[in-house]
């Protein structure tokens, strides 16, 4: 009988360090309001802070791994959160396989749909057009029979429910719904989804039955407080709906067991809801700083395309950063933006190959921005669960990104957002836009450290950073 | 132990057992292998989901991680208790 086949698998996990370390060219670095420091990787997706009476220890290593002891804690510490490569290391070249992976991953495929493009509010700066309604018949017959010709190629399926306003057909998000999970169990894919809603219909009940469709993270906007929020979120016949959104936000907190889904509450920040941010902040640590589900997320106003706003009450990222960080140390929890930090996740689901916005008469966008515009027309799917896709339109939206724009390739964000955070800008402008996020990156980076669960490593060396 | 909650525990192991094979999840009663080497993030959200609608249970923030399916036995262990509580 011969002898077994030796593998000798060691020199690839515990490679020689031949060549020496140095800092990653993806660190990012700044201090909290207490001076200890703040280190962020985008690439190994590694956040630490450092007390500051040990930050001189690591800003050295940092500085000089070379010279840095290699039995050092702080070395140690760093190299096994990617804030020290090794020299040979191409860093390049792992951000470039990185994109590979990220744009043709085939792993997952994201379809959101778009059960009702109209909607029971007229926000004054909303974009959409209102000219088209429900989800027809035929429309979700094909997106049933694509799945079910689809499905076995994919390990995840997410939806997401989007509009208009989807809980304005929730007969139709049922049926859907239903005939996917049970597609999903048959083909034993891995099945979530996620709603955009004003929130004004999801009643107990209505969240109740959410669950049970694997719908698990929500975005719900109120614009401020009572007054503010009024102003711009009204419903088609102009009446008010704060009182509601709230209501049914409270039932769900004080009447839901289930700890897996999250709420994300978007504000609207334009500078009226500047005028009352004390108010509103105090608001939102009373009602969902004591339950982990509730997240925050702070958007300000620009020009979107609904009523004409005057450029006085637009509001820019620099009016709003220092009331995030008080609102961060009165309970309220922003790490939603630790995801958007971390590797791919800047990326727009526009720019990902598997990723298809399915509209109510059956036409496949890319982008859920620019639904007018003919260069987002990327197809169309039939009732036979045939997507017909101009590969040429879908081409624009899935290519070029950091691999063609020089500034990419060097910038620290690049393995988050990857030259991909709005491809629609760059399709129209030539030029991959810088997202806020990598603009205020730091500003985020504190924010995210004062927030509570914010996934923070606090990193403390031992007496004189050297193991006994 | 007595012989009926022996009978019981078989009972939430075989279900937990279904439950995750209809995920596609390989395990059998007697695997005692970690789990959580065969869950990535979404698959952890469909068992946990799964398991909730399963035995009627909520599963609370503490134990909300991968911790929980270290072993098909820890998993029976953490619904057993869970189910107790709830009497």
């Amino acid at each position: 009988m011969p002898e077994p086949l030796k593998l000798d698998v060691s020199k690839f996990e515990n490679p020689v360090v031949e060549s020496g370390y140095k800092a990653s060219r993806f660190n990012i670095r700044t201090s909290d309001k207490n001076g200890d420091m703040l280190l962020l990787n985008t690439y190994s997706n590694k956040f630490i802070r450092v007390p500051k009476d040990q930050k001189d220890i690591v800003a050295d290593v940092l500085r000089k791994p070379d010279e840095a002891l290699q039995d050092h804690q702080a070395f140690h510490e760093l190299v096994s959160r990617g804030f020290l490569v090794q020299k040979s290391v191409d860093e390049f070249r792992r951000a470039e396989m990185l994109h590979h992976e990220t744009i043709a991953s085939a792993d997952e495929l994201s379809l959101i749909l778009l059960p009702n493009e109209d909607c029971n509010f007229r926000c004054t700066y909303c974009y959409e057009s209102f000219a088209k309604n429900f989800m027809k018949d035929w429309v979700q017959d094909g997106v049933i029979r694509y799945l079910e010709k689809n499905l076995h190629k994919y390990k995840t399926l997410h939806i997401a429910w989007f509009g208009g306003e989807p809980l304005t057909a929730m007969p139709i998000i049922e049926r859907l719904s239903e005939k996917i999970m049970e597609l999903c169990k048959k083909h034993k894919v891995m099945y979530w989804s996620s709603m955009t809603t004003n929130g004004y219909n999801l009643t107990l009940n209505v969240m109740k039955k959410l669950l049970s469709y694997n719908v698990l993270n929500f975005q719900i906007t109120l614009d401020g407080i009572e007054e503010t929020h009024n102003c711009t979120r009204k419903r088609l016949d102009g009446a008010s709906t704060f009182q509601r959104i709230v209501t049914n936000l409270r039932n769900i907190r004080d009447q839901i067991p289930n700890r897996t889904f999250k709420i994300i509450v978007r504000g609207n920040i334009n500078q009226e809801v500047l005028k009352v941010i004390g108010p509103y902040t105090d608001f939102l640590a009373e009602e969902f700083s004591q339950d982990s589900r509730f997240m925050t997320h702070w958007q300000p106003v620009g020009n979107w395309g609904g009523e004409v706003i005057s450029s006085e009450k637009l509001c820019e990222h620099t009016d709003m950063i220092g009331h995030m960080l008080a609102a961060a140390e009165k309970g309220i929890d922003f790490s939603f933006y630790r995801r958007l930090m971390s590797s791919k996740e800047s990326v727009c689901y526009a720019g990902q190959r598997n990723h298809f916005i399915i509209g109510s008469d059956g036409i496949i966008y890319k982008c859920t921005i620019a639904f007018d515009d003919e260069i987002n027309h990327v197809g169309m799917i039939t009732e036979k669960g045939t997507m017909h896709i101009d590969e040429d339109k879908l081409a624009l939206w899935v290519t070029g990104h950091e691999s063609t724009d020089s500034g990419c390739q060097k910038c620290f964000f690049r393995p988050s957002c990857q030259g991909a955070s709005c491809p629609l800008m760059k399709i129209k402008h030539g030029q991959a836009p810088c997202p806020p996020m990598k603009v205020y990156f730091k500003d985020y980076m504190q924010l995210i450290a004062a927030s509570p669960r914010n996934g923070v490593e606090e990193l403390n060396l031992v007496e004189d950073g050297v193991p006994s | 132990m007595t012989q009926a909650e022996k009978s019981v525990a078989v009972s939430v192991r075989e279900r937990i057992v279904t439950v995750l094979q209809d995920l596609g999840i390989e395990t059998d009663l007697e695997n005692e292998l970690d789990l959580a080497e065969q869950f990535e993030s979404v698959t952890f959200i469909n068992a946990v989901l799964d398991l909730e609608r399963e035995f009627g249970i909520s599963i609370p923030d503490e134990l909300l991680n991968m911790q929980i399916f270290a072993s098909l036995d820890h998993t029976a262990e953490i619904i057993n208790q869970l189910l107790l509580e709830q009497t």
